[in-house]
């Protein structure tokens, strides 16, 4: 029985007052109400009258911190709440040497899992007016129904195998932290799946998914780990990727992301989260972390850590003999 | 006149009608439900409020090759011009009423663009009036409606287990009296103009919480308003709003060139990218995202309206749907009311 977010939203919207008027913090990254309540939106805030428009509930899926990048050459630091999820994410921009930790303010937000919004919007329970966690499940109360929720179902399915409910070296944290245990192991079993279709049949699965990419570059944008100065794909003269949209270009930057980030994705699943043509995108990127876990022994490769697994070489423990 | 035609029939005419030319229709592949080219009705899916893309896409083509140059000391041009005759069936109320904005801007004033205008010529729309809008659908506050038929060769309107059907131009009629013939029935005039009454009048719920009237000229003064900083903040610079958008019309051109041969080809563009603007030489125009925030909705809302009277918007809610920020149009319109209110 943890405290649900909305149980913080009072204190985080005092705490951000507090850091704007102090001077502290020169803007604020948090969340805000969206066009109902099961799609709360991205917000950012730089003056305290702005800060009564913060919410908290439990629907806060989106991951905040790529946002960071748009301030790296001002001065000052920026304020930012993060769930376990999201101090993945923004690890990975520290790592990587993006963002500097000097210059965040960060508002950790322990988190028992987070409603899959699209899931429950469809159950017609109305305006939401309290959301309860009962342990297995949450009860959400709305003003046309109320439902209880079991988790298994209606989280979103990377809070099913979290293991960082907990934003580690949080400055701030909103109450405290909760049980830190994943509620079933992860699952590659779709993996696998795609593994054993024949190459013919696997190749016409993707071939479908990719032919409905619009090149919008929302999966990018959203990605900690795709955090390059300059993205090739942006890359007018000389154009390494072309830009009309026909299978083979669509293939070519989405498997040049995938290879990319490799080795580096923290699991934050919000490349497929937004695409607007529903992409199974993870899909990719959890083949890559199966591989990853298979071919270099490294259990959790969505952690960032000092040393990458892709980001060192031990001439000595190589096993190409060409080297 | 006014017709009917059968569930059946019309299976049998989309059947024909992918026989004899292209026909693109709404296709439900892996939950999204998008217009595509099929070689039979049992393809279609009709249970939808609205598709994913809109027929932007076929009347002016995400990429879209123009001409072949070859350069072998003299220039020789050849001109690619799209030619295929193509059907589009499934077509809502709002992406109808968008071509007609679409037109104002590629195909009137000095310069016609001559490919759109081609794929215009060449293509005939099938109208289907809305059953069951989505809940960010808007099309009323632009004073569209459920039913609106502007803009379709044939418009259909799902009657019970049947289709009231109308044609509505000399393509509309070619086709009802050609691949159509035998098939449609004469309708009840007085029951017919009763079920398009119906259409024309049914609710659309976000219609009602969007009002439009009089934002072109609100804007009018808005161009340094503190607001496009403070909204545009959230954006993510991708290019969703506007590739799905059935309005957005910007498009960039590409030479490529090999030895002495090569080919010119457009592709969409998107005033949401950072490199939209870009120079020759680096200089960019609209450096931050505030400024390209402010172009789009200025140019829907404002630039788009003084020139043509009207707005660059139908309320086909996709934005709304799909922008992962929730920075849609008809929250930019409900925002600015908001700001001049308190002003």
């Amino acid at each position: 029985m943890s405290a649900t977010f909305t149980d913080h939203q009072a204190a985080l919207r005092d705490e951000v007052k507090k850091l704007l008027t102090d001077g502290s913090i020169k803007g604020f990254i948090g969340y805000a109400r969206g066009r109902d309540s099961y799609h709360p939106v991205p917000a950012i805030v730089t003056r305290p009258d702005q800060v009564d428009g913060l919410i908290l509930d439990q629907f806060s899926i989106f991951g905040l911190t790529k946002y960071l990048l748009d301030y790296i050459f001002e001065d000052g630091k920026m304020g930012i709440v993060v769930k376990g999820c999201d101090a993945l994410g923004l690890g990975r921009l520290i790592n990587d040497h993006r963002v500097d930790r000097n210059k965040v303010h960060v508002v950790g937000l322990p988190c028992a899992g987070v409603l899959n919004g699209e899931k429950v919007a469809k159950l017609g329970l109305g305006k939401v007016q309290r959301v309860t966690d009962k342990g297995s499940a949450f009860l959400v109360e709305g003003d046309k129904g109320s439902k209880e929720l079991p988790k298994t179902e209606y989280l979103w399915d990377k809070c099913l195998w979290c293991e960082n409910h907990n934003p580690a070296g949080a400055d701030t944290l909103l109450g405290s932290e909760v049980e830190n245990v994943a509620m079933k192991p992860r699952d590659f079993s779709d993996i696998t799946a795609l593994e054993k279709m024949p190459s013919a049949e696997r190749a016409a699965f993707w071939t479908r998914q990719f032919s409905r990419c619009i090149r919008c570059y929302a999966c990018r944008n959203v990605c900690p780990a795709c955090n390059c100065r300059e993205c090739v794909f942006d890359i007018a003269d000389p154009r390494w990727v072309g830009n009309t949209v026909k299978l083979s270009e669509q293939q070519m930057f989405h498997f040049t992301r995938a290879f990319h980030v490799a080795g580096r994705c923290v699991d934050c699943g919000e490349c497929e989260r937004v695409c607007p043509m529903e992409i199974p995108l993870m899909k990719l990127q959890r083949k890559l972390q199966k591989d990853v876990i298979e071919l270099f022994g490294n259990p959790k490769p969505f952690v960032p850590s000092e040393v990458e697994v892709l980001g060192q070489f031990r001439v000595t423990e190589d096993p190409e003999e060409f080297m | 006149m006014l017709l009917t035609i059968t569930a059946d029939n019309l299976k049998s005419l989309l059947d024909k009608l992918a026989r004899d030319s292209l026909l693109v229709a709404p296709v439900l592949e892996d939950g999204v439900t998008r217009l595509k080219p099929v070689k039979a009705a049992s393809e279609i899916a009709l249970d939808y409020s609205n598709t994913a893309t809109s027929i932007k896409d076929f009347l002016f083509p995400q990429s879209e090759d123009l001409l072949r140059f070859v350069t072998d000391g003299t220039l020789s041009i050849e001109e690619i011009k799209p030619e295929r005759a193509q059907v589009a069936f499934g077509i809502r109320p709002c992406d109808l009423a968008s071509v007609a904005l679409m037109d104002k801007v590629l195909t009137t004033g000095e310069y016609a663009d001559t490919h759109y205008q081609a794929r215009r010529k060449n293509t005939v729309l099938i109208g289907l009036a809305c059953e069951s809008p989505a809940d960010t659908c808007f099309c009323t506050s632009y004073g569209y409606n459920p039913g609106h038929s502007a803009g379709a060769d044939v418009m259909l309107y799902k009657d019970g287990d049947q289709y009231l059907a109308e044609a509505l131009s000399d393509k509309g009629r070619e086709v009802v009296g050609g691949p159509g013939e035998g098939l449609f029935k004469p309708a009840d005039e007085a029951a017919g103009q009763a079920v398009k009454k119906a259409y024309a009048e049914k609710e659309v719920p976000f219609g009602k919480e969007v009002d439009v009237e009089g934002i072109d000229q609100l804007l009018d003064n808005f161009f340094d308003d503190q607001y496009w900083d403070d909204v545009s903040k959230k954006c993510l610079g991708c290019g969703t709003c506007t590739y799905v958008c059935p309005t957005c019309h910007c498009f960039l051109l590409t030479d490529e060139a090999r030895g002495g041969e090569g080919l010119r080809f457009r592709c969409w563009d998107s005033c949401m990218f950072a490199n939209y603007t870009k120079m020759a030489g680096g200089h960019n125009p609209r450096p931050s995202k505030k400024e390209r925030v402010r172009q789009r909705f200025m140019h829907k809302l404002n630039y788009y309206p003084h020139r043509y009277h009207s707005y660059l918007c139908t309320g086909c809610g996709r934005c709304v749907a799909m922008c992962p920020v929730g920075l849609h149009i008809a929250g930019v319109i409900k925002d600015v009311k908001g700001v001049k209110a308190h002003a």
